[in-house]
């Protein structure tokens, strides 16, 4: 339709063109006859002509806005089939499509979106399942926004915002509403359980002392037979600590801030991880370079966090490599899409293929005394940034570990 | 009750040791402990112990019980009769199983009850000395049974023929031993 009125507008104006063209010859006539003589019969006739004319222009504008088109051409045709073969493609996919006008109304939805619309929605807040909160965070999310929502009947959804605008059409935000319930299900249980085999194998080995010498102090203690409870009182009372500070790791881990961001110097940045890190492993006989390879002067993040993030990558570098001879830790930030990543590069002693992802569980730790939460701290930071954090086995030795800030530009 | 003459404890964690002490403490003459895996073989080669109790994992941050079976391989082929408890944290039961296969004779939930362990060690030093005393009656008879059943490929009439019992006889016998 709207490819065929534009070929149907270059008619317009050239037929009216000729029609004001003579309308115009006919004036000049007009003029020149009442000048020179008064033969007013004849302007009169002319007069009339030309107002015929000027009414005839008239009519052929309001005709074409209304008319609707006969023929289309080849072009236009083959052009309506590409509109239908997207429209159709839109509507074969499973993944809920909505594109808003500035205030809110949706201008269009896929058949998925109709399908989870459920009725003619006006907005995003008149669509059933999306009442309440819902539809209010999915509006306040920036462009470029992602966030995993949870509905008022169970369902989770994963909400992503982005913005495109059409030629004389302003700029509309694209929301799409993708169900993830069974892949999250199945991501959440499993980290579920990876977690709680750590919690309980922490938990049970600390309290295996506490219970025993608890019981046998008491039967001690019954007996009436002197007894040096000291020792037992000093285990019970340390591994009490110890499953007391297992908890408040979990709170660190469990209330982490939401990331401020501004934008961060990132040459000052590196600076600042080495004046932290640097010389400490240095004198450890540790080397420790840092490099910016990256056009990109700042990224948006929350520097506090991100400085967490990076220290706790560079500490693991340095527990991998304590004791090697030519121990290097390398640090750098590379551009990445639109952000950056961090990556810390060790060639320390690595971790097994088959625990790549088990590094990441909360409270796991292959050193004597590890808090564990280290590495879970550093991925969250990314997560919140809109980023991730990847463990990959260097081909010859050590491990790099790619801090990903997420793309840039994209939030508020 | 009487005393036992000597256990070994196999385990990373001092405190371990400690409350195993003191629990076994009215029971055990002599109690050893190494907190390493390693040094397992000399130990059990050097002494005759009732028992062994050994854990399961011995690195931070290790859950798949491979040292702690490496290590029960190790102890059966130097003392075949001492009985050997495993000692796993909850959550790893089906390493539990793993491990009975494996010939330990028992194994204990960690954070056991002092009862649970008392009962534990001395059912697991009885089974050492029963094995250290040669065969039982009842061990005897099953080894009997089991040997004639594969000389008459598992022949049940011709079984009970050359043990010189009754066909109703052996079945009860076979069903008592579980054979």
């Amino acid at each position: 339709m709207a490819f065929s009125a534009l070929g149907r507008r270059a008619v317009l104006v050239s037929a009216a063109g000729w029609r004001l063209l003579f309308a115009v010859i006919l004036a000049g006539l007009l003029f020149r006859l009442l000048a020179t003589t008064p033969y007013f019969a004849t302007a009169l006739v002319v007069a009339a002509a030309i107002g015929l004319l000027l009414i005839d222009v008239i009519g052929l504008a309001g005709r074409s806005r209304d008319a609707v088109v006969p023929a289309a051409n080849a072009e236009s045709r083959a052009r309506a089939q590409q509109l239908e073969l997207a429209l159709g493609l839109l509507d074969a996919v499973t993944i809920a499509l909505f594109v808003l006008a500035p205030d809110g109304r949706i201008n269009f939805a896929n058949r998925a979106g109709r399908l989870l619309a459920g009725r003619e929605a006006g907005g995003l807040q008149d669509v059933d399942c999306l009442q309440g909160e819902a539809a209010a965070e999915i509006l306040a999310l920036p462009v470029g926004g992602r966030q995993l929502l949870t509905l008022g009947d169970g369902r989770s959804i994963l909400v992503w915002v982005g913005a495109f605008s059409t030629p004389g059409g302003g700029p509309q935000r694209l929301v799409s509403l993708q169900a993830v319930a069974g892949e999250l299900d199945a991501v959440q249980v499993g980290a579920w359980h990876a977690m709680t085999r750590v919690l309980a194998h922490e938990m049970m080995n600390s309290l295996t002392p506490i219970v025993s010498l608890s019981e046998s102090l008491m039967r001690l203690a019954g007996t009436g037979t002197p007894v040096d409870a000291s020792a037992a009182l000093e285990t019970i009372a340390r591994q009490s600590r110890h499953l007391m500070s297992f908890v408040e790791r979990y709170r660190i881990i469990a209330d982490l801030p939401a990331p401020d961001l501004a934008p961060i110097d990132l040459a000052a940045f590196l600076g600042d991880i080495d004046a932290l890190a640097g010389a400490d492993l240095r004198a450890r006989g540790i080397g420790f370079s840092t490099l910016l390879q990256t056009d990109a002067e700042t990224v948006e993040a929350d520097a506090d966090l991100l400085r967490q993030a990076v220290m706790n990558l560079v500490r693991n570098a340095a527990e991998a490599v304590a004791g090697k001879d030519d121990a290097e830790i390398r640090l750098a930030c590379v551009a990445d899409g639109g952000g950056v990543r961090f990556e810390v590069a060790d060639n320390g002693i690595g971790v097994a293929a088959d625990r790549l992802e088990e590094i990441f569980v909360p409270f796991f730790t292959t050193r004597e005394g590890g808090a564990g939460i280290g590495l879970t701290l550093a991925r969250q930071v990314a997560l919140a940034h809109g980023g991730q954090l990847l463990a990959h086995r260097n081909p010859v030795s050590g491990m790099t570990f790619v801090l990903a800030t997420g793309a840039q530009g994209q939030r508020p | 009750m009487d005393c036992l003459a000597a256990i070994l404890i196999v385990d990373d964690k001092p405190d371990v040791h400690q409350a195993i002490r003191l629990a076994l403490e009215p029971h055990v003459a002599r109690i050893d402990s190494t907190l390493s895996p390693d040094e397992v073989d000399t130990m059990v080669g050097a002494a005759r112990y009732d028992c062994v109790l050994l854990d399961m994992n011995f690195a931070a941050g290790e859950r798949s019980g491979r040292e702690g079976l490496d290590a029960l391989a190790r102890i059966r082929a130097i003392d075949p009769e001492v009985a050997i408890l495993f000692m796993t944290a909850f959550g790893a039961v089906s390493l539990a199983v793993e491990s009975l296969k494996r010939g330990a004779d028992d194994f204990l939930l960690k954070p056991w009850r002092n009862d649970a362990l008392v009962a534990a060690v001395r059912a697991a030093a009885a089974r050492t000395a029963a094995a250290r005393q040669g065969a039982t009656l009842d061990g005897m008879e099953r080894l009997a049974i089991d040997r004639a059943l594969d000389r008459n490929d598992g022949n049940i009439a011709r079984t009970a023929a050359s043990l010189g019992v009754s066909r109703p006889a052996l079945y009860r016998r076979m069903a008592k031993h579980g054979l």
